[in-house]
Protein backbone atom coordinates (compact mmCIF):
# COMPACT_ATOMS: atom_id res chain seq x y z
CA UNK A 1 0.00 0.00 0.00
CA UNK A 2 1.86 2.80 -1.32
CA UNK A 3 1.53 6.55 0.16
CA UNK A 4 1.06 8.78 -1.51
CA UNK A 5 3.21 12.20 -1.07
CA UNK A 6 2.77 14.36 1.48
CA UNK A 7 -0.17 11.89 2.76
CA UNK A 8 0.62 13.37 6.64
CA UNK A 9 0.20 16.77 5.63
CA UNK A 10 -2.78 15.84 3.55
CA UNK A 11 -4.67 14.43 6.26
CA UNK A 12 -4.20 17.27 8.88
CA UNK A 13 -6.03 19.21 6.59
CA UNK A 14 -8.81 17.03 6.14
CA UNK A 15 -8.90 17.18 9.60
CA UNK A 16 -9.67 20.70 9.94
CA UNK A 17 -12.57 20.33 6.89
CA UNK A 18 -10.50 21.06 3.23
CA UNK A 19 -12.38 18.99 1.44
CA UNK A 20 -9.63 19.66 -1.53
CA UNK A 21 -6.81 17.69 0.61
CA UNK A 22 -9.79 14.51 0.82
CA UNK A 23 -10.20 14.94 -3.05
CA UNK A 24 -6.32 14.13 -3.48
CA UNK A 25 -6.39 11.57 -0.79
CA UNK A 26 -9.02 10.04 -3.10
CA UNK A 27 -7.24 10.41 -5.79
CA UNK A 28 -4.46 8.82 -4.49
CA UNK A 29 -6.28 5.71 -3.01
CA UNK A 30 -9.45 5.25 -5.35
CA UNK A 31 -8.19 2.88 -7.65
CA UNK A 32 -6.42 0.18 -4.88
CA UNK A 33 -9.74 0.30 -3.03
CA UNK A 34 -12.02 0.41 -5.70
CA UNK A 35 -10.17 -2.83 -7.12
CA UNK A 36 -10.36 -4.67 -3.46
CA UNK A 37 -14.19 -4.09 -2.76
CA UNK A 38 -14.67 -5.35 -6.72
CA UNK A 39 -12.61 -8.84 -6.12
CA UNK A 40 -14.63 -8.95 -2.52
CA UNK A 41 -18.14 -8.58 -4.17
CA UNK A 42 -17.50 -9.48 -7.92
CA UNK A 43 -19.57 -6.91 -9.59
CA UNK A 44 -18.17 -3.68 -10.95
CA UNK A 45 -21.81 -1.42 -9.94
CA UNK A 46 -21.83 -2.88 -6.51
CA UNK A 47 -17.86 -2.04 -6.24
CA UNK A 48 -18.75 1.76 -7.60
CA UNK A 49 -21.27 2.48 -4.76
CA UNK A 50 -19.46 0.53 -1.78
CA UNK A 51 -16.43 2.68 -2.93
CA UNK A 52 -18.26 6.25 -2.89
CA UNK A 53 -19.53 5.00 0.75
CA UNK A 54 -15.83 3.93 1.82
CA UNK A 55 -14.79 7.57 1.18
CA UNK A 56 -17.65 9.15 2.46
CA UNK A 57 -16.78 7.39 5.93
CA UNK A 58 -13.38 8.15 6.01
CA UNK A 59 -14.11 11.37 5.68
CA UNK A 60 -16.45 11.79 8.70
CA UNK A 61 -14.14 9.59 10.38
CA UNK A 62 -11.26 11.09 9.67
CA UNK A 63 -10.45 12.51 13.36
CA UNK A 64 -10.71 8.88 14.89
CA UNK A 65 -7.54 7.87 12.93
CA UNK A 66 -4.64 8.76 15.72
CA UNK A 67 -1.98 7.85 13.60
CA UNK A 68 -1.63 9.84 10.29
CA UNK A 69 0.79 6.89 9.17
CA UNK A 70 -1.84 4.15 9.38
CA UNK A 71 -3.65 5.94 6.63
CA UNK A 72 -3.85 3.23 4.21
CA UNK A 73 -4.30 -0.06 6.19
CA UNK A 74 -7.50 2.39 7.94
CA UNK A 75 -8.69 3.32 4.63
CA UNK A 76 -8.55 -0.52 3.73
CA UNK A 77 -10.01 -1.20 6.86
CA UNK A 78 -13.26 0.84 6.32
CA UNK A 79 -13.42 -0.69 3.02
CA UNK A 80 -13.31 -4.29 4.03
CA UNK A 81 -16.10 -3.28 6.53
CA UNK A 82 -17.91 -1.79 3.90
CA UNK A 83 -18.19 -4.96 1.87
CA UNK A 84 -19.19 -7.27 4.04
CA UNK A 85 -21.73 -4.81 5.44
CA UNK A 86 -22.81 -4.90 1.44
CA UNK A 87 -22.59 -8.45 1.13
CA UNK A 88 -24.85 -8.70 4.45
CA UNK A 89 -27.53 -7.15 3.03
CA UNK A 90 -27.38 -8.35 -0.47
CA UNK A 91 -27.51 -11.72 0.62
CA UNK A 92 -30.20 -11.58 4.00
CA UNK A 93 -28.84 -15.19 5.35
CA UNK A 94 -32.09 -16.95 7.82
CA UNK A 95 -31.47 -17.86 11.08
CA UNK A 96 -31.24 -21.79 10.39
CA UNK A 97 -29.06 -21.71 7.30
CA UNK A 98 -25.88 -22.43 9.73
CA UNK A 99 -26.47 -26.26 8.76
CA UNK A 100 -26.06 -25.24 4.81
CA UNK A 101 -23.13 -23.11 5.57
CA UNK A 102 -21.21 -26.35 7.34
CA UNK A 103 -23.01 -28.11 4.43
CA UNK A 104 -21.09 -26.02 1.74
CA UNK A 105 -17.92 -25.81 3.37
CA UNK A 106 -17.94 -29.90 4.10
CA UNK A 107 -18.50 -29.90 0.23
CA UNK A 108 -15.92 -27.30 -0.79
CA UNK A 109 -13.27 -29.22 1.31
CA UNK A 110 -14.72 -32.17 -0.27
CA UNK A 111 -13.81 -31.23 -3.71
CA UNK A 112 -17.20 -30.72 -5.19
CA UNK A 113 -18.97 -27.22 -5.15
CA UNK A 114 -22.31 -26.82 -4.99
CA UNK A 115 -22.68 -22.96 -5.61
CA UNK A 116 -20.00 -21.54 -7.50
CA UNK A 117 -18.86 -22.91 -10.40
CA UNK A 118 -20.77 -23.04 -13.91
CA UNK A 119 -20.17 -26.72 -15.91
CA UNK A 120 -17.00 -26.92 -16.43
CA UNK A 121 -16.35 -26.62 -19.91
CA UNK A 122 -13.65 -27.77 -22.50
CA UNK A 123 -12.32 -24.39 -23.17
CA UNK A 124 -13.11 -21.92 -20.97
CA UNK A 125 -13.42 -18.09 -22.56
CA UNK A 126 -11.49 -15.67 -20.73
CA UNK A 127 -14.95 -13.94 -19.18
CA UNK A 128 -15.90 -16.90 -18.40
CA UNK A 129 -12.59 -18.04 -16.48
CA UNK A 130 -13.35 -14.23 -14.43
CA UNK A 131 -16.55 -15.46 -13.53
CA UNK A 132 -15.29 -18.75 -12.54
CA UNK A 133 -12.63 -17.09 -10.33
CA UNK A 134 -14.92 -14.68 -9.06
CA UNK A 135 -17.36 -16.77 -7.84
CA UNK A 136 -15.04 -19.58 -6.59
CA UNK A 137 -13.63 -16.28 -4.34
CA UNK A 138 -17.36 -15.19 -3.48
CA UNK A 139 -17.64 -18.86 -2.09
CA UNK A 140 -14.66 -18.63 0.63
CA UNK A 141 -15.35 -17.15 4.28
CA UNK A 142 -14.70 -14.06 4.43
CA UNK A 143 -11.67 -13.94 6.36
CA UNK A 144 -9.83 -15.92 3.67
CA UNK A 145 -11.52 -14.02 0.76
CA UNK A 146 -9.88 -10.87 2.36
CA UNK A 147 -6.99 -12.42 2.99
CA UNK A 148 -6.17 -13.52 -1.05
CA UNK A 149 -7.76 -10.92 -2.04
CA UNK A 150 -5.25 -8.60 -0.69
CA UNK A 151 -2.16 -10.71 -0.19
CA UNK A 152 -2.47 -12.51 -3.73
CA UNK A 153 -4.88 -10.59 -6.28
CA UNK A 154 -3.65 -7.62 -5.48
CA UNK A 155 -0.54 -8.29 -3.76
CA UNK A 156 -0.16 -6.41 -0.90
CA UNK A 157 2.37 -7.77 1.11
CA UNK A 158 1.44 -10.31 4.04
CA UNK A 159 2.41 -7.32 6.91
CA UNK A 160 0.34 -4.93 4.84
CA UNK A 161 -2.60 -7.76 4.74
CA UNK A 162 -1.82 -8.17 8.50
CA UNK A 163 -2.68 -4.30 9.24
CA UNK A 164 -5.85 -4.28 7.41
CA UNK A 165 -6.91 -7.68 9.06
CA UNK A 166 -5.70 -6.51 12.73
CA UNK A 167 -4.17 -10.01 13.07
CA UNK A 168 -0.42 -11.53 13.01
CA UNK A 169 1.91 -11.70 9.88
CA UNK A 170 1.59 -15.64 10.60
CA UNK A 171 -2.42 -15.81 10.50
CA UNK A 172 -2.36 -13.69 6.69
CA UNK A 173 0.22 -16.95 5.97
CA UNK A 174 -2.42 -19.66 7.47
CA UNK A 175 -5.56 -17.74 6.02
CA UNK A 176 -3.65 -17.59 1.96
CA UNK A 177 -2.80 -21.07 2.51
CA UNK A 178 -6.17 -22.03 3.53
CA UNK A 179 -8.02 -19.90 0.77
CA UNK A 180 -5.71 -21.37 -1.71
CA UNK A 181 -5.91 -25.08 -0.89
CA UNK A 182 -9.57 -24.38 -1.06
CA UNK A 183 -9.33 -22.66 -4.66
CA UNK A 184 -7.15 -25.17 -5.70
CA UNK A 185 -9.71 -28.01 -4.61
CA UNK A 186 -12.45 -26.53 -6.50
CA UNK A 187 -10.44 -25.26 -9.45
CA UNK A 188 -7.62 -27.34 -9.87
CA UNK A 189 -9.58 -30.02 -12.46
CA UNK A 190 -11.11 -26.76 -14.41
CA UNK A 191 -8.12 -24.72 -14.78
CA UNK A 192 -5.72 -28.04 -16.09
CA UNK A 193 -8.40 -28.16 -19.17
CA UNK A 194 -8.30 -24.52 -19.62
CA UNK B 1 10.16 -30.59 7.43
CA UNK B 2 6.47 -32.34 7.61
CA UNK B 3 4.14 -32.02 4.38
CA UNK B 4 1.21 -29.26 6.35
CA UNK B 5 4.63 -27.45 7.02
CA UNK B 6 5.60 -27.63 3.35
CA UNK B 7 2.86 -26.21 2.08
CA UNK B 8 2.29 -23.70 4.21
CA UNK B 9 5.21 -22.39 2.66
CA UNK B 10 4.91 -23.28 -0.70
CA UNK B 11 1.93 -20.77 -0.32
CA UNK B 12 3.72 -18.38 1.28
CA UNK B 13 6.90 -18.80 -1.21
CA UNK B 14 4.39 -17.67 -4.37
CA UNK B 15 3.08 -14.73 -2.98
CA UNK B 16 7.09 -13.86 -2.44
CA UNK B 17 6.92 -14.02 1.57
CA UNK B 18 9.62 -16.55 2.31
CA UNK B 19 13.44 -16.16 2.65
CA UNK B 20 15.97 -17.88 0.64
CA UNK B 21 16.98 -19.79 3.23
CA UNK B 22 13.31 -21.23 3.77
CA UNK B 23 12.87 -22.13 0.28
CA UNK B 24 15.92 -24.17 0.17
CA UNK B 25 14.29 -26.62 2.85
CA UNK B 26 11.40 -26.69 1.25
CA UNK B 27 13.39 -27.63 -2.21
CA UNK B 28 14.53 -30.34 -0.14
CA UNK B 29 11.47 -31.66 0.93
CA UNK B 30 10.28 -31.40 -2.52
CA UNK B 31 12.61 -33.18 -3.95
CA UNK B 32 11.89 -36.34 -1.68
CA UNK B 33 7.76 -35.45 -2.00
CA UNK B 34 5.99 -35.96 -5.09
CA UNK B 35 2.44 -35.12 -3.15
CA UNK B 36 3.95 -31.46 -2.47
CA UNK B 37 5.39 -30.90 -5.78
CA UNK B 38 1.91 -31.71 -7.10
CA UNK B 39 0.46 -29.46 -4.80
CA UNK B 40 3.42 -26.55 -5.78
CA UNK B 41 2.60 -26.95 -9.42
CA UNK B 42 -1.68 -26.46 -8.33
CA UNK B 43 -0.88 -23.42 -6.69
CA UNK B 44 1.50 -21.75 -9.31
CA UNK B 45 -1.39 -22.42 -11.99
CA UNK B 46 -4.10 -21.10 -9.93
CA UNK B 47 -2.12 -18.26 -8.64
CA UNK B 48 -0.90 -17.38 -12.21
CA UNK B 49 -4.94 -17.50 -12.93
CA UNK B 50 -6.14 -15.43 -10.56
CA UNK B 51 -3.44 -12.59 -10.96
CA UNK B 52 -3.89 -12.81 -15.07
CA UNK B 53 -7.46 -12.76 -15.02
CA UNK B 54 -8.51 -10.71 -12.29
CA UNK B 55 -6.85 -7.54 -13.11
CA UNK B 56 -6.86 -3.87 -12.03
CA UNK B 57 -10.10 -2.06 -13.42
CA UNK B 58 -11.01 1.58 -13.19
CA UNK B 59 -14.49 2.16 -12.22
CA UNK B 60 -17.13 2.98 -15.52
CA UNK B 61 -17.97 6.59 -13.55
CA UNK B 62 -16.81 9.25 -12.16
CA UNK B 63 -17.05 8.48 -8.56
CA UNK B 64 -15.45 11.74 -6.72
CA UNK B 65 -18.64 13.42 -8.03
CA UNK B 66 -21.01 11.32 -5.99
CA UNK B 67 -18.67 11.34 -2.67
CA UNK B 68 -18.43 15.56 -3.35
CA UNK B 69 -21.88 16.14 -3.28
CA UNK B 70 -22.24 13.73 0.09
CA UNK B 71 -19.29 15.22 1.68
CA UNK B 72 -21.47 18.63 1.90
CA UNK B 73 -24.05 17.60 4.36
CA UNK B 74 -21.14 15.56 6.06
CA UNK B 75 -19.43 17.47 9.20
CA UNK B 76 -16.68 15.98 10.81
CA UNK B 77 -16.75 15.30 14.53
CA UNK B 78 -14.19 15.90 16.90
CA UNK B 79 -14.05 11.59 17.77
CA UNK B 80 -15.82 8.33 16.79
CA UNK B 81 -18.41 6.81 18.80
CA UNK B 82 -16.95 6.65 22.16
CA UNK B 83 -18.91 3.64 23.68
CA UNK B 84 -18.11 5.04 27.41
CA UNK B 85 -18.89 8.64 27.24
CA UNK B 86 -22.10 7.11 25.05
CA UNK B 87 -22.85 5.07 27.82
CA UNK B 88 -22.26 7.93 31.00
CA UNK B 89 -24.61 9.54 28.13
CA UNK B 90 -27.53 7.17 28.38
CA UNK B 91 -26.90 6.52 31.75
CA UNK B 92 -27.26 10.33 32.64
CA UNK B 93 -30.50 10.41 30.58
CA UNK B 94 -31.73 7.45 32.60
CA UNK B 95 -31.19 9.07 35.66
CA UNK B 96 -31.44 12.95 35.62
CA UNK B 97 -34.66 12.96 33.09
CA UNK B 98 -36.01 9.42 33.25
CA UNK B 99 -39.50 9.74 31.94
CA UNK B 100 -38.83 12.03 28.63
CA UNK B 101 -35.58 9.81 28.56
CA UNK B 102 -37.24 5.98 28.91
CA UNK B 103 -40.44 7.65 26.33
CA UNK B 104 -37.63 7.71 23.94
CA UNK B 105 -36.42 3.98 24.84
CA UNK B 106 -38.69 1.22 23.78
CA UNK B 107 -39.47 -1.64 26.09
CA UNK B 108 -36.97 -4.07 24.93
CA UNK B 109 -33.67 -1.11 24.43
CA UNK B 110 -34.50 -0.86 28.41
CA UNK B 111 -34.66 -4.85 29.21
CA UNK B 112 -31.18 -4.97 26.64
CA UNK B 113 -30.17 -1.67 28.59
CA UNK B 114 -30.27 -3.60 32.44
CA UNK B 115 -28.92 -6.25 31.10
CA UNK B 116 -26.25 -4.35 29.73
CA UNK B 117 -25.74 -2.98 32.79
CA UNK B 118 -25.42 -6.31 34.93
CA UNK B 119 -23.45 -7.80 31.76
CA UNK B 120 -20.96 -5.20 31.42
CA UNK B 121 -18.39 -5.41 33.77
CA UNK B 122 -15.50 -2.97 31.85
CA UNK B 123 -17.89 -0.34 31.64
CA UNK B 124 -17.06 1.44 35.06
CA UNK B 125 -19.86 2.00 37.21
CA UNK B 126 -21.35 5.67 35.91
CA UNK B 127 -19.38 7.87 38.75
CA UNK B 128 -20.94 8.94 41.96
CA UNK B 129 -21.36 12.20 41.18
CA UNK B 130 -23.50 11.99 38.12
CA UNK B 131 -25.89 8.83 39.37
CA UNK B 132 -25.63 8.05 42.98
CA UNK B 133 -26.83 10.92 44.27
CA UNK B 134 -28.26 12.97 40.89
CA UNK B 135 -28.07 16.78 41.57
CA UNK B 136 -30.39 18.04 38.38
CA UNK B 137 -29.28 21.61 39.12
CA UNK B 138 -26.24 20.81 38.37
CA UNK B 139 -26.23 18.70 35.44
CA UNK B 140 -28.72 20.17 32.34
CA UNK B 141 -31.84 17.96 31.78
CA UNK B 142 -31.88 17.50 28.26
CA UNK B 143 -33.13 15.08 26.49
CA UNK B 144 -30.66 12.51 24.91
CA UNK B 145 -31.79 12.34 21.23
CA UNK B 146 -32.68 8.94 21.16
CA UNK B 147 -30.23 8.19 17.63
CA UNK B 148 -27.33 8.29 20.00
CA UNK B 149 -29.24 5.81 22.53
CA UNK B 150 -30.02 3.06 19.27
CA UNK B 151 -26.47 3.77 18.30
CA UNK B 152 -25.22 2.63 21.29
CA UNK B 153 -27.45 0.03 22.15
CA UNK B 154 -26.40 -1.46 18.90
CA UNK B 155 -22.69 -0.83 19.24
CA UNK B 156 -22.67 -2.37 22.17
CA UNK B 157 -25.12 -5.44 21.41
CA UNK B 158 -23.30 -6.68 18.61
CA UNK B 159 -19.81 -5.31 18.23
CA UNK B 160 -18.63 -6.44 21.75
CA UNK B 161 -19.84 -10.65 20.78
CA UNK B 162 -18.37 -9.57 16.85
CA UNK B 163 -14.69 -8.89 18.59
CA UNK B 164 -15.02 -11.42 20.75
CA UNK B 165 -15.37 -13.55 18.29
CA UNK B 166 -12.56 -12.41 16.04
CA UNK B 167 -10.27 -12.64 18.60
CA UNK B 168 -10.76 -15.93 19.22
CA UNK B 169 -10.75 -16.97 15.39
CA UNK B 170 -7.42 -15.62 15.33
CA UNK B 171 -6.65 -17.30 18.91
CA UNK B 172 -7.77 -20.70 17.15
CA UNK B 173 -5.75 -20.03 14.03
CA UNK B 174 -2.63 -18.88 15.50
CA UNK B 175 -3.05 -22.40 17.85
CA UNK B 176 -3.84 -24.44 15.00
CA UNK B 177 -1.30 -23.63 12.53
CA UNK B 178 2.06 -23.48 15.48
CA UNK B 179 1.85 -27.03 15.17
CA UNK B 180 4.49 -28.23 16.59
CA UNK B 181 6.66 -25.45 16.24
CA UNK B 182 5.11 -23.27 19.02
CA UNK B 183 7.94 -21.20 21.10
CA UNK B 184 8.10 -20.82 24.36
CA UNK B 185 8.13 -16.93 23.46
CA UNK B 186 4.85 -17.36 22.37
CA UNK B 187 3.21 -18.81 25.14
CA UNK B 188 2.54 -15.80 27.38
CA UNK B 189 1.12 -13.81 24.82
CA UNK B 190 -1.28 -16.91 24.09
CA UNK B 191 -2.28 -17.05 27.47
CA UNK B 192 -3.01 -13.19 27.96
CA UNK B 193 -5.23 -13.42 24.89
CA UNK B 194 -6.86 -16.70 26.12
CA UNK B 195 -7.09 -15.07 29.57
CA UNK B 196 -8.68 -11.45 28.69
CA UNK B 197 -11.13 -13.85 26.03
CA UNK B 198 -12.02 -16.04 28.78
CA UNK B 199 -13.60 -13.62 31.24
CA UNK B 200 -15.68 -11.89 28.22
CA UNK B 201 -16.79 -15.33 27.65
CA UNK B 202 -19.45 -15.19 30.21
CA UNK B 203 -20.43 -12.22 28.93
CA UNK B 204 -21.14 -13.19 25.95
CA UNK B 205 -22.55 -16.50 26.49
CA UNK B 206 -25.61 -13.83 28.35
CA UNK B 207 -25.83 -11.88 25.22
CA UNK B 208 -25.96 -15.16 23.36
CA UNK B 209 -28.53 -16.78 25.68
CA UNK B 210 -30.82 -13.57 24.00
CA UNK B 211 -30.61 -14.86 20.74
CA UNK B 212 -31.79 -17.81 18.77
CA UNK B 213 -27.77 -19.02 18.40
CA UNK B 214 -28.05 -22.16 20.01
CA UNK B 215 -25.01 -23.59 17.83
CA UNK B 216 -22.82 -20.46 18.45
CA UNK B 217 -23.52 -20.86 22.49
CA UNK B 218 -22.56 -24.49 21.66
CA UNK B 219 -19.16 -23.28 20.24
CA UNK B 220 -18.62 -21.15 22.87
CA UNK B 221 -19.13 -23.64 25.55
CA UNK B 222 -16.12 -25.91 23.66
CA UNK B 223 -14.38 -22.66 23.05
CA UNK B 224 -14.49 -21.96 26.68
CA UNK B 225 -12.69 -25.02 27.74
CA UNK B 226 -10.15 -24.78 25.46
CA UNK B 227 -9.75 -20.99 26.81
CA UNK B 228 -9.53 -22.47 30.05
CA UNK B 229 -6.42 -24.73 29.62
CA UNK B 230 -4.78 -22.17 27.40
CA UNK B 231 -4.95 -19.80 29.97
CA UNK B 232 -3.82 -22.33 32.30
CA UNK B 233 -0.29 -23.06 30.33
CA UNK B 234 2.53 -23.68 31.67
CA UNK B 235 5.63 -21.63 30.83
CA UNK B 236 7.29 -24.41 29.48
CA UNK B 237 4.62 -26.54 28.23
CA UNK B 238 5.32 -30.28 26.83
CA UNK B 239 4.54 -31.05 23.75
CA UNK B 240 1.51 -33.54 24.62
CA UNK B 241 -0.26 -31.05 26.37
CA UNK B 242 -0.22 -28.37 23.73
CA UNK B 243 -0.96 -30.97 20.96
CA UNK B 244 -4.23 -32.18 23.12
CA UNK B 245 -5.82 -28.45 22.72
CA UNK B 246 -4.21 -27.76 19.54
CA UNK B 247 -6.00 -31.50 18.11
CA UNK B 248 -9.28 -30.19 19.88
CA UNK B 249 -9.36 -27.08 17.84
CA UNK B 250 -9.05 -29.38 14.54
CA UNK B 251 -11.24 -32.41 15.66
CA UNK B 252 -14.17 -29.99 16.86
CA UNK B 253 -13.46 -27.89 13.71
CA UNK B 254 -13.77 -24.54 16.15
CA UNK B 255 -11.59 -22.50 13.61
CA UNK B 256 -14.10 -23.03 10.52
CA UNK B 257 -17.21 -22.45 13.48
CA UNK B 258 -16.10 -19.93 14.75
CA UNK B 259 -15.34 -18.02 10.77
CA UNK B 260 -18.89 -18.78 10.06
CA UNK B 261 -20.26 -16.62 12.80
CA UNK B 262 -19.07 -13.82 11.56
CA UNK B 263 -20.88 -10.37 11.45
CA UNK B 264 -23.25 -10.82 9.01
CA UNK B 265 -24.45 -14.08 10.81
CA UNK B 266 -24.43 -12.45 14.01
CA UNK B 267 -26.43 -9.60 13.42
CA UNK B 268 -29.28 -11.30 12.27
CA UNK B 269 -29.56 -13.36 15.33
CA UNK B 270 -29.46 -10.63 17.60
CA UNK B 271 -33.03 -9.18 17.17
CA UNK B 272 -31.83 -5.63 16.50
CA UNK B 273 -31.13 -4.37 13.08
CA UNK B 274 -28.26 -2.02 12.73
CA UNK B 275 -28.76 1.54 11.20
CA UNK B 276 -27.60 2.11 7.44
CA UNK B 277 -24.94 4.49 8.93
CA UNK B 278 -23.22 2.12 11.83
CA UNK B 279 -19.43 1.11 10.84
CA UNK B 280 -17.77 -0.91 12.27
CA UNK B 281 -14.59 0.71 12.81
ZN1 LIG C 1 5.29 -33.30 1.28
Amino acid sequence: MQKCPDEHELIELVKQGNRSAFRDLFQAYQLPVYNFVLRMLGASHDAEDVTQEVFVKAYRKINSLSESGHFSSWLFRIAKNEALNFMQRRKPRNTDSVEADYDRLDRQIAGENPEAVPSPAKQVESDELETLLQSALNGLPESLRTAFVLGVVEGYSYKEVAEVMKCSVGNVKARVFRARSLLSQQLGPILAES
Amino acid sequence: MKCDKAELLISAYLDGELTASDWSQVERHLSGCSRCAATLALFQKNTAAFKQTLTQRAPESDLWAGIAVRLDDAPIPKSGLDLRSAWRTFWQGFVVAPTPAIRFVQGGLVAAALLLLILRPQFQAPTPDTTIAPQTDLIPASPIPSADKQKFMQASLTSQVEDYLERAGMLLMEINNSGDELDASDVPGLRTTSQSLLEETIVVKKQLAQTQSKELSYTVDQLEMLLFDMANLNDKPQNDEFNQLRAMVIQQDLVIKIEIYDARQLRQETRMKPSEDETRI
